[in-house]
């Protein structure tokens, strides 16, 4: 009995042992790496830039209908209340995230495999990333002040978790320098990115311009706090060099492809079955083309295209009568003000958005070329660079008229689907001869024009005050639907002047000059962003100025009070 | 359970078997001391020459062969103090057994299914019995251990019937791992994830699916023990760092013969609580309907209405209003309908009453050499959403046979299959029906809302209707089901009387698969076009071990056990899912009528490898010492770092049995100590960057992104590091018992992905950084006040209290988030216990009174800061249970005291205007006689900043009144976090169960053995709850996460459950 037992352990105590001891780790480091892992050496950049570009000028770009398109007049807020929304991580979390972070990437992989084959094959792609990456930290700094720059968006290896905030001044001149060096680099010789910039589609000659421009854009952003960086980096940009016209926009094109990618106000629509109620223009943005006109009679024929008339309420809908049509007539930007301040305003009495807005396939602009000219005219008129402003104003009408032209041609084609299937529920008259005479008044013909071009909006007039003025307000309708723009100018400028309630709201009305840094900032980052903090005074506060923020005479504060109404509109 | 365990054991140990001679048989009976009834089930075991035993039959009696160099019998039973008699010349001995109220020679099952005596036990284990299990209907079995186990928190999601529930013992310790335990069901480590990986649904709504637990049949349980500290787990390596939950299923008996045992339950779930709603107003601005103008039809002036869901709008006083055109009208003609307040609880009426009915037979049989049992269960549920119906088989197998005196073997497999429908979704997403209620415009007719279903079968684009709830539930479809198995074979050599060796290989492999459709014109732009998506999901986690145990009598005061061993785990999951959307034909709800498809596959594996080692010594079996110790190798760390070693050591001394004490006073009573390492690793690829490609491209061009994530090449093991003292004493012959621990660890070298400055570029960094320390006191005393003449009245109490601390983050990180519910967040901060939440609060003058605006609102300060804890103060149960002759009642409530927590629920309420609560400060916005305005009545408790001239600052009474909507919306719309945090601290009227076991005598004339019926009613009320008044219940969550412990959003509705159960025994 005993021996039997002790047969069957000899073989297992060894296989026990075997086990025991062959802890076999040689497959480890295979099963610990993920089978959808794109190693560093494999990637193509070209995709990194496709989806930067992708991201940032489309998908995760302001509308026209956002919070920050309050504060130049562009658009009003449905609820009224512009003024509350605290800080804006969304900018911040994008940009550095999602855009610097993949632009520095194709920067470090391209400079790389240059190194390493002993070539300079690749100087356009690092041209093209190095732009992209000033234009999307300028869209950071310029919504928030000092920011993370030269310690955000290092490669993995060296990646900086606490990255110190730099100082605004020192971030625009290195843009600047990025900028020039970016248009030294380029070799019209050598490729691009091909399709897989949706941008200029492989053009790199069109992306010295838009480089160029930019500078322009920048380099007037900081003309109030520090002339002589604004001149020293517009001498150089002469027209040939600089975006003029509609060819040259840089712009990407809403897709169909996926859901996402197609114009979201059209997804918007879409789920809701009908256009929302409150997208509205803003009042501020309505006067300016209204001119010298009247709410029926606008002097600028754009109108059409950027919004409907108001009704008091759904036109035409069966069972209803006297339907009472304001014309065109923005919405003032209120906040929290009595109800008698909000009665003029409801949502049927207002302008909303033309259906141009909700075609899936549209423009989303990253800097267009009226907005190049506009920027001539400003310089010419304060003389930091040579030239009429008279002129190069009119080109910047003439530019906008060209682009809102071919905003209608593109728009048409794909409308009377539309048109058919969200506002006939809407239009309850709307059959083919209803959408004939649609598009004739939405159509910005050539007899329009020359009308307006006899308009005292078409000629700069007055003190060099007023025509900086009919600039701006010029270059808000030019710039529309770029929120961020359109803010960045306001601030600088305090054009055009914008219609506030008497808001009662922590702001009391007055528009933000800056968002407040990510709330989240002060625990993972806490030493820079209270380093950073003490250059502000100590308070992270909305109504801050930035660096470039230093025209004290600027308009800023809203003109005359909202008209009030005892009870809401009640039609005859 | 215990019963039969040292029966098991006994059993096992005379079929050892030995050759005797000069047998004679002795016969007696068995009674109890204190009684005097006949007791059935004792252990006879003959002393002195190998394994001889039998036990006492329904009479107490009993009759055993007895050799010629047998020295005494024992008598053991639980509950009872064993007995030794000297074997004379008499062949009947009888004997009377003093009760021992607590079982001192319980047996526990400790790591890798090692039995145990417990007073050999040098770490706090406790355990959950049979008689506690059964009977009690939850779905998910985890949810049984609530308030019964010292120090053991339980959370269930707010998804009903079929939710994931989380169990944190002494406190959560992990930052970004798992806080969860381990679960062991018959030595076999099974896989307790929820569905989706990164834990489960989140506040952003998403459907719960329930966890690996859940599927356990909990009438296969025999016993659950609970491991807590890192001490009593060592040995079950990193995964039992958190503690681990034993569970020990039911096996058949050997010899005696075939049994039948029938369950059967049935239980019904109705609505506890409910929020509660304002209803006065509907939906609109300033008290009026601003936003639509006046519209005059058929020479009527109407008010129209817009597509707010924000309901600050006008009274609920009859006026006529229109609509816009989308919308289903009272009066088709004109297109108005009148604005009426509803009846207060109309949402309740969408809620059904749930039925569970659960149904299990198990058939036992056990030969001389072998048992069975076989399991058959079927569970069917119908949740209180309409519609909501889950059901779940279970088969199981498990034989142990004794193929010879030397090698054994035992196997189990268990079936089970869960099937859901039309599970609910959790948070705020407008697909969850509760969130959608809550939000429901307070005019808005219940009926009409079924009757534009049914009438239009479109989702409602009804002014204050986020979305039809009828259509979500009829029209929003998702079915799952889940294929597991897990079972083990394990066979045992007994190659000496002292060596053994056992193999094990256990295995849990399911496939899971779940679909949800959307039909075209669904709300949400992925959904308008029609979406399906479906996840396929095959999990597997595999076990092998080897165990080599030597057991010796070293002398004769002495005697030892060293067990060493290997394990092998390999874990897996590959997940395949498909999001396909845009159909070609509407109707058709498959993937190939589709026409956008982001699938997506993943693949998630790792692989471990251990040995380790476990030695006791026993000195005259009153002093005990344990030392264990592991060595892991696991392919998710760094290359160079995949190696990590932890020992343990504990020892117990039963100073009772050492020292000869007056047993009437102290009857028992041990000390205990213990230190134990765990090591934790990580979850794999962390080590590694690169790039993630996307299935969407934009335009016909693809693209990819640089991974977010800053890996951590050398990557080493967590560790944590734990000690513990603790006694357990008896006094009174065991009718007072106390048994307290006390424990102290910490975790350090933490592996988190923290979040870091979005600047940086990335997204998170996996560190190894930072110490979390947990200390505590758990107690749990049981008094038995009476016990006269067969009536009982037993009462156990257990509360534990845990103080954690965050020593130390990442060097520069002060902060961990560990839940994001907006305005504020849960995070871990360096030097605050962990959960912290971290917010805006109100604004404050020196004398403590918020600060209003010159606008009349609440004013924030700058700063976060914290605002709560989610973690309790303590948690405790208390069980009373009154037994009379076969007639017990069992009252159970459960404490849990102190701690906050952020309501979801409250914020959306408030900011849309639907808690009841917003109906203060508001009101009817009208006219007086003379057609003036009437004034507004919100004037906000507080005082507003007044600067002197000299620029100082005082402060005066608020005056300014306010609309309804500045009143109440503007605290949270102004991120004012404060407002939304709560006491989250509860007494609940957890468990009242009556059962009744008819008498044996009554038996013997029927078929039956056994026949026991309870009445059952659980969750039944809160005693106290202070959010009770918004009707919301502090124990709902969205998921299992540690940090969402301390959230509360949109629950499915608390729910009261009354159940039937009958247990039939043949």
């Amino acid at each position: 009995m005993k021996m039997k037992k002790y047969r069957f352990i000899q073989p297992v105590i060894f296989v026990f042992f075997a086990l025991l001891f062959h802890a076999c780790t040689s497959n480890f480091e295979e099963i610990n790496t993920s089978n959808s892992l794109v190693t560093e050496d494999l990637v193509d950049v070209n995709l990194l830039l496709t989806r930067v570009q992708a991201y940032a000028v489309h998908l995760d770009a302001p509308l026209g209908n956002g919070t920050i398109g309050n504060y130049s007049g562009m658009n009003a807020r449905g609820d009224n209340m512009p003024f509350s929304d605290g800080d804006a991580p969304g900018v911040w979390n994008n940009y550095y995230q999602n855009y610097g972070r993949n632009l520095s990437d194709i920067i470090h992989i391209c400079e790389k495999r240059d190194t390493e084959a002993g070539t300079s094959d690749l100087v356009n792609k690092i041209a093209i990333a190095r732009i992209m990456k000033v234009w999307a930290l300028s869209v950071v700094t310029d919504t928030y002040g000092d920011v993370p720059y030269t310690e955000a968006c290092l490669p993995v290896e060296n990646a900086v978790t606490q990255p110190k905030y730099d100082e605004q001044k020192e971030i625009y001149k290195d843009m600047f320098k990025e900028l020039k060096e970016a248009v030294a680099q380029m070799d019209a010789g050598k490729a691009g990115y091909g399709a897989a910039d949706l941008i200029y589609g492989g053009n790199v000659a069109k992306w010295t311009k838009l480089a160029n421009s930019l500078r322009l854009r920048l380099a007037l952003r900081v003309r109030y706090a520090d002339e002589a960086l604004a001149k020293e980096n517009m001498s150089d940009l002469t027209e040939e060099k600089l975006i003029v016209s509609l060819d040259d926009d840089a712009f990407i094109k809403s897709a169909t492809d996926y859901t996402d990618n197609q114009n979201k106000l059209y997804t918007t629509m879409k789920n809701a079955g009908h256009p929302h109620e409150s997208e509205t223009i803003g009042k501020t943005f309505a006067d300016i083309m209204i001119g010298s006109g009247d709410s029926h009679h606008p002097d600028d024929p754009r109108i059409t295209l950027y919004c409907d008339t108001a009704y008091a309420t759904w036109p035409g809908t069966e069972g209803y009568e006297d339907i009472e049509n304001f014309g065109y007539r923005g919405k003032p930007v209120l906040g929290l003000v009595p109800v008698e301040e909000k009665y003029p305003w409801g949502s049927n009495s207002v302008s909303k958005i033309s259906a141009f807005w909700y075609t899936p396939v549209i423009e989303r602009p990253l800097l267009r070329s009226s907005e190049v000219w506009f920027a001539l005219a400003e310089a010419a008129l304060f003389g930091l660079k040579s030239g009429n402003a008279g002129e190069l104003y009119q080109k910047g009408i003439d530019q906008a008229f060209a682009w809102s032209q071919r905003f209608y041609a593109t728009g048409k084609s794909q409308l009377p689907a539309i048109l058919k299937d969200y506002y006939s529920e809407v239009f309850s008259n709307w059959n083919s001869s209803w959408e004939a005479a649609y598009f004739a008044d939405k159509e910005i013909t050539a007899v329009e024009v020359a009308a307006f071009k006899t308009t005292s909006a078409y000629s700069l007039t007055g003190t060099t005050e007023q025509k900086f003025e009919q600039i701006m307000n010029q270059k808000m309708i030019a710039l529309y639907p770029d929120e961020n723009e359109g803010w960045f100018e306001w601030r600088r400028t305090g054009y055009p002047r914008v219609l506030v309630g008497t808001d009662s709201d922590v702001l009391h009305g007055v528009s933000p000059r800056r968002m407040r840094w990510p709330q989240v900032e002060q625990t993972v980052n806490s030493e820079s962003y209270k380093a950073a903090l003490s250059r502000f005074g100590g308070t992270d506060g909305r109504l801050i100025r930035v660096w470039w923020d230093a025209n004290s005479s600027a308009p800023h504060a809203h003109p005359g009070t909202v008209p009030r109404m005892n009870q809401p509109w009640v039609t005859q | 359970m215990k019963r039969r365990l040292c029966f098991v054991l006994i059993l096992i140990l005379s079929l050892a078997g030995g050759v005797f001679a000069q047998q004679r048989t002795v016969t007696g009976m068995v009674r109890s001391a204190a009684e005097g009834l006949p007791l059935p089930g004792v252990s006879v075991v003959v002393q002195g020459s190998g394994n001889i035993g039998t036990i006492t039959d329904v009479d107490g009696k009993y009759s055993v062969q007895v050799p010629g160099n047998a020295t005494a019998l024992t008598f053991s039973f639980v509950g009872m103090i064993m007995q030794s008699v000297k074997l004379g010349a008499g062949n009947v001995i009888n004997v009377s057994l003093e009760s021992s109220m607590e079982a001192i020679d319980e047996v526990v099952v400790t790591a890798l299914g090692i039995q145990r005596e417990k007073k050999a036990l040098g770490f706090a284990a406790q355990e959950v019995g049979e008689e506690a299990l059964s009977g009690l209907r939850e779905t998910n079995l985890a949810s049984l251990l609530t308030a019964k186990i010292a120090g053991v928190q339980i959370y269930k999601t707010a998804a009903g019937t079929g939710g994931s529930s989380s169990v944190l013992i002494r406190g959560a310790s992990s930052l970004s791992g798992s806080n969860q335990p381990l679960y062991v069901v018959d030595g076999v480590p099974i896989i307790n994830i929820p569905k989706d990986k990164s834990g489960s649904a989140g506040v952003g709504g998403d459907n719960d699916y329930g966890d690996g637990i859940g599927d356990i049949n909990t009438e296969d349980i025999a016993s659950m023990t609970v491991l807590k500290g890192p001490n009593a787990s060592a040995l079950y390596g990193s995964r039992g760092a958190n503690g681990v939950i034993l569970i020990t299923t039911k096996s058949g008996k050997k010899k005696q013969g075939i049994g039948v045992e029938v369950n059967s339950n049935i239980s019904i779930e109705t609505l506890n609580l409910f929020p509660s709603f304002q209803n006065y107003y509907a939906t609109g601005y300033e008290e009026t309907n601003i936003g639509g103008s006046m519209v005059s039809i058929n020479g009527t002036y109407y008010e129209t209405m817009p597509n707010d869901i924000d309901s600050w709008g006008p009274p609920l006083d009859g006026r006529r209003t229109v609509v816009d055109p989308f919308v289903y009208p009272e009066d088709k003609n004109t297109r108005t309908l009148v604005l009426l307040p509803q009846p207060e609880d109309n949402v309740r009426d969408f809620y059904e009453t749930g039925v569970v009915n659960t149904n299990t037979v198990a058939l036992t049989g056990g030969t001389e050499k072998s048992s069975a049992r076989l399991l058959l269960g079927n569970t069917t549920s119908k949740g209180i959403v309409p519609n909501e119906r889950i059901k779940r088989q279970t088969i199981s197998f498990r034989s142990t046979t004794q193929l010879t005196d030397f090698l054994s073997f035992d196997a189990k497999i268990s079936y089970m299959r869960t099937e859901g429908k039309q599970r609910p979704n959790l948070g705020s997403s407008s697909e969850n029906v509760s969130y959608t209620l809550s939000m429901l415009g307070r005019f808005v007719p219940m009926p009409w809302l079924k009757e534009y279903y049914e009438n239009t079968g479109g989702w409602g684009k009804w002014p204050g209707v986020v979305y039809n709830p009828y259509y979500v539930i009829n029209e929003l479809k998702n079915e799952d089901y889940r294929d597991r198995f897990i079972g083990y074979s394990s066979i045992t050599l007994k190659m000496t009387d002292w060596l053994s060796l056992t193999g094990r290989v256990g295995a849990d492999i399911y496939t899971e698969s779940a679909q949800k459709t959307w039909p075209v014109g669904a709300n949400g732009s992925a959904n308008s076009t029609g979406r399906i998506t479906t996840d396929f999901d095959h999990n597997q986690e595999i076990n092998a071990d080897v165990l080599l145990t030597a057991n010796k009598q070293l002398s004769s005061n002495l005697s030892g056990t060293l067990s060493v061993g290997a394990n092998y785990l390999k874990q897996k999951r590959d997940s395949q899912s498909m999001d396909a959307r845009k159909f070609k034909a509407t109707g058709v709800y498959h993937v190939s009528n589709c026409q956008t498809f982001f699938p997506s596959a993943y693949l998630w594996e790792k692989e471990m490898q251990s040995v380790f080692f476990t030695g006791q010594l026993a000195y005259k079996n009153y002093l005990f010492l344990d030392v264990t110790g592991r060595n892991d190798w696991s392919s998710a760390l760094g290359v160079n770092e995949q190696s990590f070693f932890y020992p343990s050591v504990s020892a117990s001394f039963v100073f009772t049995d050492a020292i000869d004490m007056d047993e009437r006073f102290l009857s028992f009573g041990k000390i205990r100590a213990s230190w134990a390492q765990v090591g934790n690793d990580s979850s794999p690829y962390m080590t590694r960057s690169g790039y993630s490609s996307y299935t969407a491209g934009y335009n016909g061009q693809s693209y990819t992104s640089k991974s977010g994530r800053i890996p951590l090449f050398n990557l080493k093991n967590e560790l944590s590091e734990s000690w513990e003292i603790g006694a357990d004493l008896r006094f009174f012959r065991n009718r007072l018992s106390f048994d307290v621990t006390y424990y102290n660890g910490h975790t350090t070298n933490q592996i988190i992905p923290i979040t870091i400055s979005s600047a940086s570029g990335y997204v998170d960094k996996v560190i190894n950084a930072g110490q979390i320390d947990n200390k505590g006191i758990e107690a749990v005393v049981n008094v038995t006040p009476v016990m006269l003449r067969g009536f009982k009245w037993d009462v156990s109490a257990n509360f534990a209290r845990n103080r954690s601390e965050v020593v130390e983050l990442a060097p520069g990180v002060e902060t961990y988030p560990l839940a994001d519910v907006y305005p504020s967040d849960v995070e871990a901060r360096v030097g605050h216990p962990y959960g912290n939440i971290i917010g805006v609060a109100y604004k404050r003058a020196p004398d403590g009174q918020r600060i209003v605006s010159s606008g009349g609102s609440y004013v924030k300060e700058g700063q976060t800061s914290v605002l709560g804890n989610i973690q309790p103060d303590w948690i405790g149960g208390l069980n009373n249970t009154f037994a009379y002759k076969g007639l017990s009642l069992n009252v159970l409530l459960d404490f849990k005291i102190g701690g906050e927590l952020i309501s979801s629920t409250k914020y959306h309420m408030t900011a849309k205007g639907t808690g009841k609560w917003t109906t203060e400060g508001r009101r009817l916005r009208d006219t007086d006689d003379e057609g003036n305005q009437l004034p507004l009545v919100g004037v906000l408790d507080g005082v507003v900043e007044v600067e002197g001239s000299d620029g100082t600052v005082t402060y005066e009474k608020n005056t300014k009144a306010v609309d309804g909507q500045t009143y109440w919306a503007n605290r949270v719309w102004s991120e004012i976090g404060e407002e939304c945090v709560l006491n989250a601290s509860y007494v609940s009227l957890r468990e009242i169960m009556l059962s009744y076991r008819f008498p044996q005598r009554l038996m013997d004339k029927t078929p039956l053995s056994g026949l026991t019926v309870s009445l059952i009613g659980r969750n039944l009320a809160y005693l106290s709850e202070h959010m009770q008044d918004m009707g919301v219940s502090p124990e709902s969550h969205p998921n299992t996460d540690a940090g969402y412990m301390g959230v509360e959003s949109f629950s499915a509705p608390t729910t009261r459950t009354f159940g039937l159960n009958i247990k039939l025994t043949f």
